[in-house]
């Protein structure tokens, strides 16, 4: 008999994680569920209900379209400022792009990984385990300015600015300088339109996941329908 | 009787609710943080690896101390690998490393330091943990020697061997702890 207490609280306590995922998995429940009516209208509806294979297969093509434009653009783009650079600057090919792609990505200076002193030093195993995981994401990405002293960094980013001004300066009045701005502006339209569609695309792949496996989904559905068809009747 | 359904009910929940709490108390090396030099090592070699090949057209002399510097660090992280006791050891180095920046020690913690000291050499008594840590430093002396040769106006090639320096600090600084 005196077990008891004993028996119930080894259960409590091999119960207790089990319920924390369950919240976990009730917090993961994204607080929005509507859609845009404007995107509703492009859905592709096929006795009633919308056939999201359909519409995820679509959405998927047109986005690689646009990603293929875009990658097209940039090498024009890309080259025409490099050539221009290398120009007005004499520097090598290949330096101004290194220069830019260093200023676009995000750079991780050496000082973000090692900024122990005597009073951290312990996290030493640490600290270096994820510079070399780093390290070996920019060695693969030819990021090699990765792990540069960050005073570097920042002077090679102003000088970056500096260049790309004057370089965009000259191209616009040079003859090739009306295509590449066109481009430019046609990559800014691209972009603004896979924007707008993100919200979509991530509706249909993640959100619709465990909005079909909501416990009362079928339930819910039906009631929206019926509060839709009340509003609707005069 | 009602007592006994009550908790053999409460059992079958907890038996219920045992796989998700077990997966919860034995949490991944990665989730958990817990990173020893066997991961240190593998992660260093991986990307020396890599950096070599960078370095592809070098000097061939270069090339083999790089090549040297890897199977040197891979038989430091597969002896802690097969001792298990990489972790055993971290903990009594760190110990033993914060009482030695304790200020005025007293008698206790110098018995306390002995003793650690005397444990860390019970974990490896051949001392290969050491021996391969110096024959190690030994030739990454001589690739820091090599790369100091190196005489190029390439950006990126110069990158490269900033990283290879930085790769080779860094372990070194890990390898300290231990």
């Amino acid at each position: 008999m005196r077990l008891y207490p004993l028996i119930l609280l080894l259960i409590l306590t091999i119960w207790c994680p089990g319920s924390v995922i369950a919240q976990d998995f009730e917090a993961t429940l994204p607080e929005d569920r509507t859609v845009d009516p404007n995107t509703l209208e492009k859905l592709p509806i096929e006795d009633g209900k919308i056939n999201v294979k359909k519409l995820t297969e679509t959405m998927d093509t047109e986005a690689t379209k646009i990603l293929d434009r875009i990658r097209e653009i940039d090498s024009i783009v890309h080259k025409a400022y490099a050539e221009k650079a290398a120009e007005i600057y004499g520097i090598e090919a290949g330096e101004y792009d290194f220069l830019r792609r260093q200023s676009e990505v995000d750079s991780k200076p050496l000082t973000q990984f090692f900024k122990s002193d005597r009073s951290t030093r312990l996290n030493a195993i640490e600290e270096a385990h994820q510079y070399f995981t780093h390290a070996y994401d920019a060695i693969n990405k030819n990021e090699f300015w990765f792990g540069r002293e960050e005073t570097l960094l920042a002077k090679d980013k102003a000088l970056f600015k500096t260049m790309q001004g004057k370089v965009a300066t000259e191209l616009a009045a040079s003859a090739e300088g009306k295509k590449v701005l066109d481009l430019e502006a046609e990559k800014r339209r691209l972009l603004q339109l896979m924007e707008t569609q993100k919200p979509l695309f991530e509706y249909l792949i993640e959100r619709r996941k465990w909005w079909e496996t909501y416990p009362d989904y079928e339930e819910l559905v039906d009631q929206i329908e019926s509060e839709k068809n009340l509003q609707l009747t005069p | 009787m009602k007592r006994r359904v009550f908790f053999t009910i409460l059992l079958l929940l907890g038996l219920v609710s045992m796989p998700a709490a077990i997966a919860q108390m034995n949490p991944t090396k990665d989730s958990s943080g817990v990173i020893d030099l066997s991961d240190v090592t593998d992660a260093y070699v991986r990307n020396m690896k890599l950096l070599k090949i960078r370095m592809t057209g070098e000097d061939e002399l270069l090339l083999e101390q790089m090549d040297a510097v890897i199977a040197q660090a891979e038989d430091l992280g597969s002896f802690f690998r097969a001792k298990g006791t990489a972790s055993k050891r971290r903990q009594l180095v760190e110990q033993r490393e914060e009482l030695k920046f304790k200020k005025d020690l007293s008698k206790n913690d110098m018995r306390k330091l002995n003793e650690l000291q005397q444990e860390i050499k019970e974990l490896d008594p051949e001392n290969f943990f050491g021996k391969a840590r110096g024959l190690y430093n030994e030739t990454q002396g001589e690739l820091l020697g090599q790369l100091d040769l190196i005489q190029t106006s390439d950006p990126v090639r110069k990158d490269i061997i900033r990283l290879i320096r930085q790769h080779l600090a860094n372990y070194s600084k890990a390898l300290k702890e231990y």
